[in-house]
């Protein structure tokens, strides 16, 4: 099941770790958590809806919890066998839209990223924990964020 | 926007042709990197917890098993080591304990406001071990150099083992602040990023 909806995972690490070096690692470690929690799926939403909340529960707890870790406990990008560039071929669209996305909080990122998967308000909100009206109200203003940083380049 | 979107997702079938074998990873307890910031956390446990030990085990043998009657100033350096090395192995258990605990499985908000507390409570945590420990030692090397010299009719000024009690006094008085005032500086961008996101979700206008 986790195979059918792999892409979810890809564009969540794209959201919160493009060019990170360590993204395969943060991927793996997502994967692990969703197939840890996953005993807890209850049926009660959508598989994929599920998905996306702990998914991207995990992004955003890595990233928060790398402040409560030493910082010498990372590992070295040779050990790793990390490629020395990521730089993609085709960056262009795709470059200014993740860097744009890289603007916003990681909150923002999550509800932005849901309304472009094209999620409904109301499970946007089921997802983040807001009403299906706030959830509205807080995509608009992230849309018009982005087409502002898009167009000029800064906030 | 959406278009865009979707042109940057379709341009990123590559990514997916990565053979993460999935049955692989998910045999795996954590990822590479953080099974290796829990291994260090582990190491630095065990580290701290033999130390304690140590130390606790030379005390014990000087005091109870030879029945020596050592003065406060010849145990002292051993002391401090053993409450800093005690105090160490609470904390990195504390710091173990939030670092394997998760809420995926909860909205992103509770999610939000879980962490929000865990990290309160390290803060806190934190700085009460130090504030408790240092300051019951602080309490007993008082005690304990009032007893050794015979009262405090015997205070002078002019000694110069008086002043390093009263320096080290003193430090045990102050570390437990400075503590406070570190962590309070070293988490101050994840606080502001989470008390930012508390409000955006909570804001309804």
């Amino acid at each position: 099941m986790i195979n059918k909806h792999e892409g979810i995972l890809q564009k969540i690490c794209n959201i919160y770790f493009y060019h990170n070096p360590y993204k395969e690692d943060y991927y793996q470690e997502i994967l692990i958590r969703l197939w840890k929690a996953y005993p807890k799926f209850r049926n009660d939403s959508a598989f994929s809806t599920w998905l996306y909340r702990v998914a991207l529960n995990s992004a955003i707890d890595i990233i928060r919890k790398q402040s409560l870790q030493p910082k010498h406990a990372e590992l070295s990008k040779s050990e790793y066998n990390i490629p020395e560039s990521e730089s993609d071929n085709d960056s262009g669209q795709r470059d200014k839209l993740y860097q744009a996305i890289n603007h916003l909080s990681d909150i923002e990122k999550a509800i932005i990223l849901l309304h472009l998967e094209e999620y409904s308000y109301a499970e946007i909100g089921e997802i983040i924990g807001i009403s299906e009206g706030h959830a509205g109200v807080r995509i608009s203003r992230i849309k018009n964020q982005l087409i502002k940083i898009l167009e000029d380049g800064k906030h | 926007m959406k278009t865009m979107w979707r042109n940057a997702n379709s341009t990123n079938q590559g990514d997916k042709s990565k053979d993460a074998n999935i049955e692989e990873i998910i045999r795996m307890n954590h990822s590479k990197a953080t099974a290796k910031v829990l291994s260090d956390i582990k190491l630095k446990i065990i580290l701290y917890t033999a130390l304690s030990a140590i130390d606790i085990g030379l005390l014990y043998y000087a005091l109870v098993y030879l029945g020596l009657h050592l003065s406060l100033s010849s145990i002292l350096p051993l002391v401090v080591v053993g409450i800093f090395f005690f105090i160490q192995t609470i904390i990195e258990i504390n710091r173990l304990i939030v670092l394997t605990r998760n809420t995926d499985n909860l909205s992103v908000k509770e999610s939000l406001l879980y962490f929000r507390k865990e990290l309160y409570r390290i803060k806190t945590f934190d700085f009460l071990s130090y504030l408790i420990l240092l300051y019951l030692s602080a309490i007993w090397i008082i005690r304990g150099y009032i007893r050794d010299i015979g009262g405090f009719q015997n205070l002078s000024g002019t000694n110069a083992m008086q002043f390093f009690i009263l320096f080290l006094i003193l430090m045990l008085f102050l570390i437990p602040w400075f503590i406070k005032y570190q962590n309070n500086q070293r988490y101050k961008k994840t606080d502001s990023d989470l008390r930012e996101s508390t409000k955006l979700l909570n804001d309804n206008d």
